[in-house]
C-alpha cells in the first residue's frame, strides 16, 4: 500500500534532513537546499489502526515528496500536494518565524490539496532542531496550544532533532498511522454494493426481446 | 587563447557526429566549432559588459564586507543594500554539497560503510570525526568558498533580486572560475551576471518560472509528442521535475560534466539552452520513461531514468530540438516601442484582441498564445477593437493564481 507524505515549513527548518534520517538514517551536515521538489520512498512496517483488532501488520509504502520553502517558491501547485494522505508541518524551534508560518502553510496547503474533509485531514507537526535546545525561541507550550486550536482533534506534536535522530521513526509512523486510518474510514463510505448494469455486449438491457 | 575549455574534447566528438548528420542549423554549428576550438565561457560573452559587471562587484566590495562583518557579529539588521544578507547566509552552506556531488542523494542511499573514506566525504557521509590529516587546509577552504559565494550573490541581489537556485548557478560557476588555483571573482561575478541578465536565465525564477515551463511543455510535445502524451497523461508536469533543472541549471540534477556543458553552450550564445536540454534529456531517456506507467512509478523511477542518460547524446540531440520562437532570448525591440506589449503569467507579450467574457486575446514572445483575464494582465493599454477575423484556438486561463494554476492552461496553448 502506497501513501503519499508531503513535508512543508519555512526554508532551512530541516524538512530534508529529517526525511533523510527517516529514510537512510542518517544525517550529514553538507546537504543541499531543495529546489522545486524531491521525492523519496521507504517500506515501513506501520500499526493497522486502532479501531481493529487483531489485524496483522500492514506494510505500507511512504511516497514522501520534500518540498522548497522558500517564499517564492511558496506556490508549488496543486501537482505537489495533489492525492496527498497525510501531511508534516515542520519548524525550527530556534526560530519563531518558522512556527507563526505552520498557518500560511497549513491554508497553503488545504487551498491546494482540497481535501474532501479538511477538518479532520491528517496533519502531523514536528519541531525540529531539538539538539540545539540552548537556542530555543520557541516554547512547547505555545506549539501545543497551536496544535489544540487547528482541528477538530489535536493534531499531533513532536519534537525531534534529525541530527540526533531524536523522534524521527515516531513522528513518520503516527503520520503513516494517520494517512492509514483517514484511507479505512473513507473506505467505510463507500456502500457494499454498487448496481452496476450489464455492459451493452450481454443484451441485459434490452427490455423487450422474442 | 591562453587556457582552453577543459571539456573541448567532448565538443569535438559532439561535433564530428553534427557535422556528419549535418545536425541542427547552420547558425547552431558554428557554435558548437566555437566550443570544439577550445572556446571558455568569457570568450563568448560579450567584454565590455563582463569588465562593466567585474567594476561593480568590485565597487561594491567594501561596503559588502563591512555589512557581513556586523552581521556575522551581532545577527543584528543592516543596511538595506544587503536586505537578503540572512536569507542568503541560510542557504550558502547548503549549496556546495550539491555542486560538488550533484547526485549524492542517490549515492548515499546505496553507501555503504565499506566504501572509502573519499567516497564517503563526496557524498557528504563522512564519520564526523575529525581526521588530523589538513582537516585545517580542508576546512579554511570551504570557509573561503563559502565566503565568495555569499559575497557575490549579496552583490548581484542590487540588480537581481535572489531566489534559491542563483545560489547553485553562481557556486557552479565559481568552482569553474577557482580551476587550476586562481580565484577570480570578479570574472565569476562577471560570468554570473551576465548568464542571468543578458543571456535571459532571470526568467527561470519566480513570477516568470512558470512561463518557461509552460515553454519546456510545449516544446516537449513538438518534439516527443509519444513521451508528452505518456508524461501528461499520469499528471507529471513539468513543475514536478523541471523546477529544479531550470532554476539551478542542472547543477544539482545531472553528472557535472552535463551541467558544465549546459553553461558551455548558454556563453557560447545557443538560443534557449537550458529549455533545449531539458527536452534532449527527456528524449534521450524515453524508452525507461514511458515503461512507468503511473505517476508513482515515475515518482520513483525518474529520477534514476535521468541520471542515466548519456551526456554526449543529449548534446548532440540539443541540435535536434530547436524552438522558432526563443524564450529566454531578449525582446528584439524593447519593450515602450510597442504599444501593446504587456506582461503576463506566462511572460511578455502582445495584446492581439478582445476574446470572449472580456478576455484578452494576447500572442506571448515565446510563441504561445492565451487569453487571459484582464487583471492578470500588466500595464495592458486599451485592448485594440474587437476583430472579427476568425483566429486559431486559445487558452481559457480559469485559475486563480497564476503560478499554481499555469498548467490548466497548458495543454490548451496554440502551437507555434
Amino acid at each position: 500500500m502506497l501513501l503519499k507524505v508531503v513535508i512543508l515549513g519555512d526554508s532551512g527548518v530541516g524538512k530534508t534532513a529529517l526525511l533523510n534520517q527517516f529514510v537512510n538514517n542518517r544525517f550529514s551536515t553538507s546537504y543541499k537546499a531543495t529546489i522545486g521538489a524531491d521525492f523519496l520512498t521507504k517500506e515501513a512496517f506501520c500499526g493497522a489502526n486502532a479501531r481493529s483488532v487483531a489485524i496483522d501488520e500492514t506494510l505500507v509504502t511512504l511516497q514522501i515528496w520534500d518540498t522548497a520553502g522558500q517564499e517564492r517558491f511558496q506556490s508549488l501547485g496543486v501537482g505537489f500536494y495533489r492525492g496527498a494522505d497525510v501531511c508534516i508541518l515542520v519548524y525550527d524551534i530556534t526560530q519563531p518565524k518558522s512556527f507563526e508560518n505552520l498557518d500560511t502553510w497549513r491554508i497553503e496547503f488545504l487551498t491546494q490539496a482540497s481535501p474532501s474533509d479538511t477538518q479532520n485531514f491528517p496533519f502531523v507537526v514536528i519541531a525540529n532542531k531539538l539538539d540545539r535546545e540552548n537556542d530555543r525561541r520557541v516554547a512547547t507550550q505555545r506549539a501545543q496550544t497551536w496544535c489544540a486550536k487547528n482541528s477538530t482533534s489535536i493534531l499531533p506534536f513532536f519534537e525531534t532533532s534529525a541530527k540526533a535522530a531524536t523522534e524521527v521513526e515516531a513522528a513518520f509512523r503516527k503520520a503513516a498511522q494517520l494517512a492509514l486510518s483517514q484511507g479505512t474510514m473513507q473506505a467505510d463510505f463507500i456502500p457494499e454494493t454498487i448496481s452496476f448494469r450489464g455492459s451493452p455486449a450481454n443484451g441485459d438491457s434490452k427490455s423487450s426481446c422474442c | 587563447m591562453t587556457r582552453t575549455n577543459p571539456r573541448q574534447p567532448l565538443w569535438q566528438r559532439v561535433k564530428e557526429e553534427a557535422d556528419y548528420k549535418t545536425l541542427g542549423s547552420a547558425h547552431d554549428r558554428q557554435k558548437l566549432s566555437t566550443l570544439a576550438d577550445g572556446a571558455r565561457w568569457e570568450h563568448g560573452a560579450d567584454a565590455a559588459k563582463l569588465s562593466t559587471y567585474a567594476a561593480r562587484h568590485a565597487a561594491a566590495q567594501p561596503a559588502y564586507d563591512a555589512a557581513a562583518a556586523r552581521y556575522a557579529a551581532d545577527d543584528g539588521d543592516d543596511d538595506d543594500r544587503f536586505a537578503e544578507l540572512p536569507r542568503i547566509a541560510k542557504d550558502v552552506p547548503r549549496t556546495f554539497g550539491g555542486v560538488d556531488a550533484p547526485c549524492a542523494a542517490a549515492a548515499r542511499a546505496q553507501a555503504s560503510p565499506a566504501m572509502p573514506g573519499w567516497a564517503l566525504r563526496l557524498i557528504g557521509m563522512a564519520p564526523t570525526v575529525e581526521e588530523d590529516d589538513d582537516g585545517d587546509d580542508k576546512e579554511l577552504y570551504d570557509r573561503r568558498r563559502a565566503e565568495r559565494l555569499a559575497r557575490l550573490l549579496n552583490i548581484g541581489n542590487e540588480q537581481l533580486p535572489y531566489a534559491q537556485g542563483m545560489n547553485f548557478v553562481a557556486a557552479s560557476i565559481l568552482s569553474e572560475c577557482e580551476r587550476g588555483g586562481g580565484a577570480d571573482e570578479a570574472l565569476a561575478f562577471g560570468l554570473y551576471c551576465y548568464a542571468l541578465r543578458d543571456l535571459g536565465c532571470e526568467k527561470l525564477y519566480g513570477r516568470r518560472l512558470p512561463a518557461a515551463l509552460a515553454a519546456l511543455d510545449l516544446s516537449l510535445r513538438r518534439h516527443a509528442p509519444a513521451l508528452h502524451a505518456h508524461l501528461s497523461s499520469c499528471g507529471f508536469d513539468p513543475q514536478l521535475y523541471a523546477v529544479e533543472w531550470l532554476s539551478a541549471l542542472f547543477v544539482v540534477s545531472v553528472p557535472r560534466t552535463l551541467s558544465l556543458a549546459v553553461l558551455d553552450l548558454l556563453f557560447a550564445g545557443l538560443e534557449d539552452a537550458p529549455i533545449r536540454v531539458a527536452v534532449a534529456i527527456l528524449r534521450q531517456a524515453e524508452k525507461p520513461l514511458l515503461r512507468l506507467k503511473t505517476l508513482d512509478d515515475l515518482v520513483a523511477g525518474f529520477k534514476p531514468a535521468v541520471r542515466a542518460v548519456r551526456p554526449k547524446l543529449v548534446l548532440i540531440d540539443v541540435l535536434r530540438v530547436a524552438n522558432r520562437v526563443p524564450l529566454l532570448a531578449s525582446p528584439a525591440s524593447p519593450k515602450s516601442a510597442r504599444s501593446n506589449a504587456v506582461e503576463t503569467p506566462f511572460g511578455e507579450g502582445i495584446v492581439t484582441g478582445v476574446a470572449a467574457q472580456g478576455r484578452v486575446a494576447v500572442a506571448l514572445t515565446w510563441g504561445g498564445r492565451a487569453e487571459l483575464e484582464r487583471r492578470l494582465v500588466t500595464s495592458a493599454p486599451p485592448p485594440p477593437p474587437p476583430d472579427s477575423s476568425p483566429s486559431i484556438p486559445t487558452a481559457r486561463w480559469t485559475g486563480s493564481s497564476p503560478d499554481v494554476n499555469w498548467f490548466r492552461a497548458r495543454a490548451d496553448f496554440a502551437d507555434y
